[in-house]
């Protein structure tokens, strides 16, 4: 019986080393010729290396999650016949890449690895030591990605002389930066005078790194742009009111059941639509848009309702379309689909355009009243605050009652104040009896 | 044919549209189970033309969710309502989606000669040359800050345009083996994708795995974005579907010109 040695073989060009992701055998294992015995990443190609002999495992030299150099020994088996070991123990073969690649079936195709490898003194002790748990001394060089690398070559940095601290000693682009700023000379007085106000900020306050500069994202700047335009064409006037919705919130409460049977999640929300639609019928410059160029007012005979959304990526209005035509089960899980999809990124370009009016929930996160900014071109917009109980006098009796705040602003170019108080008191009168709603269903 | 290509003249290559708009886990299967056809010697050397199930959802690498946090990652994910699916190649994890169409190489294992190299040519050169048919300058290389670094990113502008992979699957070819071995190689390219969004979710899985990836949205672009006028009014699956269709017809004509016989299913 002998031993076989199965080196790493060189899997791509120029490439000299691979991280053993999963051993498939342990020792003791019997293998047949062409059996899976690892996993190996290089280049982002995840690579099966088939046993090269059939036989008996007999140590796994290079443990998981370790990458090793061409040539390394990854593994011994006990084998039929004399094998290929080394007859110095742990020496090398004599031509490692030779031995790699005959025993993998693979060929190589540089000759500056193995020369590199074997030649260079200077290049192993540019490496780090191997951990002192590893069975044997893995020789290992540079550790980098190719992104790294090519950051390096472009800022002249020798990453042999770069110290790593990513897995396993690699070295990222963080490294090569610190070791850029290492080796630069230091800052001339006058350099200090050019140093970046946010720099010069965190330091007079001794706290460096105390600030950080983010990078506005795409939709970050769109919403910005959307409000500044808002903000800054339409004059918003908002109007606070509050409704007793005390029936409504108990109605709620006993449609919840019917609610799980449909699958649907009832939230207020389909009830202030469909008041809202109910409220725009009566005021229909509410439901509007003006068109500046040609000075003229576009009324909207459709009512499409946007809810503006918190999601992951910023605020995202989905549009409930033709809700005056819709009964509230309807709208209930058309809302429910919109926001979860609205937070997985799954809507498409045009489920997020052409409303006529907008509706916000500041209560959903705990808050009252605020001054809700329109969805321009629109020319009014709905908030929704909280319910709170709070005690009411009623029939000369203090009781409790369920009070929703809410928050209508509006373009005080079209919309006077007194036509928005109105359509805010039919809002409320629909909300504060439900059964008013019924009728506009 | 190029001395590098791992096809020769005279070869046929299949062409298949195969894929599973209902299951993403499977649709990414798929190229396991047609690679084991390709690489038993059952169906002959494949290009699989597909396109991700709809819906946002990014795909990781085996290595990805190899540890208990990353798999309770990729959980979460799944209830935020973003698809995740495990592929066999290596890399880190890539954007999903009806806006991104794949390519998948599954050729059977060679013995011998053979580098992941060769095959990321085979899987980049037509790639690049139908760019080229838009007017759009593409080359290959390393990117980083873009999702699933390589050396063999197809830039475009500058900007990732498709992102590539391999797996090397069962035993060498001309070898007696219980696993006939074949290669995978594969690139996904964006059309359509949203790259802010992939972003946020590729970076939140990495996050909550406790893994040092992260990428920026803006090293990513669009098909679409390069050339508008070829997808204009469309939506990404129509853009994609679009994309898919002249890919194939020019590989054909590109493997043609190489003396390879190129069959292909009906779409």
């Amino acid at each position: 019986m002998g031993v076989y040695e199965f080196r790493l073989p060189e899997l791509g060009e120029g490439l000299h080393e691979g991280r053993i992701e999963r051993w498939l055998v342990k020792p003791g294992d019997t293998v047949q010729e062409d059996d899976a015995i690892a996993e190996v990443e290089n280049d982002k190609a995840l690579v099966e290396l088939p046993s090269p002999v059939s036989g008996r495992v007999l140590e796994i030299k290079v443990p998981a999650g370790q990458t090793a150099v061409v040539g390394d020994v990854l593994i011994t088996f006990e084998v039929e016949g004399s094998g290929n070991a080394a007859p110095t123990a742990g020496g090398p073969a004599a031509d490692v890449r030779t031995a790699a690649v005959e025993q993998a079936g693979l060929e190589t195709v540089t000759d500056t690895v193995a020369a590199r490898h074997l030649d260079t003194p200077a290049a192993s002790t540019a490496t780090a030591p191997a951990p002192p748990d590893s069975p044997t001394p893995v020789r290992q060089e540079v550790l980098a990605t190719p992104g790294v690398r090519k950051y390096a070559r472009e800022q002249g940095v020798d990453l042999s002389r770069v110290t790593g601290t990513g897995p396993n000693g690699k070295i990222t682009k963080t490294d090569v930066d610190n070791y850029l700023q290492q080796q630069a000379p230091d800052p001339a007085p006058a350099a200090a005078d050019a140093e970046p106000a946010l720099a010069r900020a965190a330091n007079a306050a001794g706290k460096e790194g105390a600030e950080e500069r983010v990078p506005l994202t795409a939709i970050r700047k769109r919403i910005a742009e959307a409000m500044v335009q808002s903000m800054y064409t339409a004059p918003h006037v908002t109007l606070m009111d509050e409704a007793n919705v005390t029936e409504l919130v108990q109605w709620r409460e006993e449609l919840k059941p019917t609610a799980a049977v449909r699958g649907v999640k009832l939230t207020y929300l389909p009830f202030v639509v469909k008041a809202l639609v109910a409220a725009l019928k009566q005021h229909p410059v509410l439901n509007a848009s003006l068109d500046s160029e040609r000075q003229e007012l576009v009324l909207k005979r459709y009512y499409h309702v946007g809810i503006a959304t918190d999601t992951e990526r910023g605020l995202m209005v989905p549009v409930v379309r033709d809700a005056d035509a819709k009964n509230m089960w309807t709208i209930a899980a058309e809302i429910d689909d919109l926001a979860t999809r609205a937070r997985a990124g799954k809507l498409s370009p045009n489920e997020l355009k052409g409303s006529t009016i907008s509706i916000t929930n500041i209560g959903s996160a705990g808050g009252l009243f605020f001054t809700p900014i329109i969805n321009y071109p629109e020319v009014a917009i709905l908030g929704v605050g909280r319910i709170t109980e709070r005690p009411v006098i009623q029939n000369g009796q203090v009781v409790g009652a369920q009070i929703m705040a809410l928050s209508l602003s509006f373009d005080h170019r079209i919309i006077d104040g007194a036509i928005a108080q109105r359509c805010m008191n039919d809002i409320k009168r629909l909300l504060e009896n439900p059964r008013l709603l019924l009728m506009e269903v | 044919m190029a001395e590098q290509v791992p096809l020769r003249a005279g070869d046929v290559v299949e062409c298949t549209w195969l894929e599973d708009g209902d299951d993403s886990q499977r649709n990414v299967d798929l190229d396991v189970q047609l690679g084991a056809d390709v690489g038993a010697g059952r169906r002959p050397p494949t290009v699989r033309l597909w396109r991700a199930a709809p819906g946002l959802g990014i795909g990781v690498s085996r290595r990805d969710v190899a540890t208990d946090a990353a798999c309770a990652a990729a959980q979460r994910l799944r209830q935020h309502g973003v698809d995740v699916v495990v592929r066999q190649t290596g890399g880190t994890a890539v954007p999903q989606g009806e806006g991104v169409f794949h390519v998948s190489w599954l050729l059977p294992r060679p013995a011998g000669g053979a580098t992941t190299d060769q095959y990321y040519h085979l899987l980049c050169d037509p790639l690049v040359s139908w760019l080229r048919s838009f007017h759009v300058e593409a080359t290959t290389g390393p990117l980083p800050g873009s999702y699933c670094d390589g050396r063999y990113n197809v830039l475009a502008g500058g900007r990732k345009l498709a992102g590539t992979a391999q797996a090397w699957k069962g035993g060498l070819a001309g070898l007696p083996s219980s696993r006939p071995g074949f290669v995978l190689a594969h690139a996904c390219v964006t059309v359509m994708a949203d790259h802010e969004l992939a972003a946020v979710w590729i970076n939140r899985f990495y996050e909550w795995a406790g893994q040092p990836w992260r990428v920026t949205a803006e090293t990513g672009v669009n098909l679409a974005d390069l050339v508008p006028a070829a997808f204009a009014g469309q939506g990404a699956a129509a853009a994609t579907e679009r994309a898919v269709r002249s890919f194939a017809g020019h590989l054909g004509e590109w493997l043609s010109r190489r003396g390879v016989r190129w069959r292909t299913t009906p779409m």
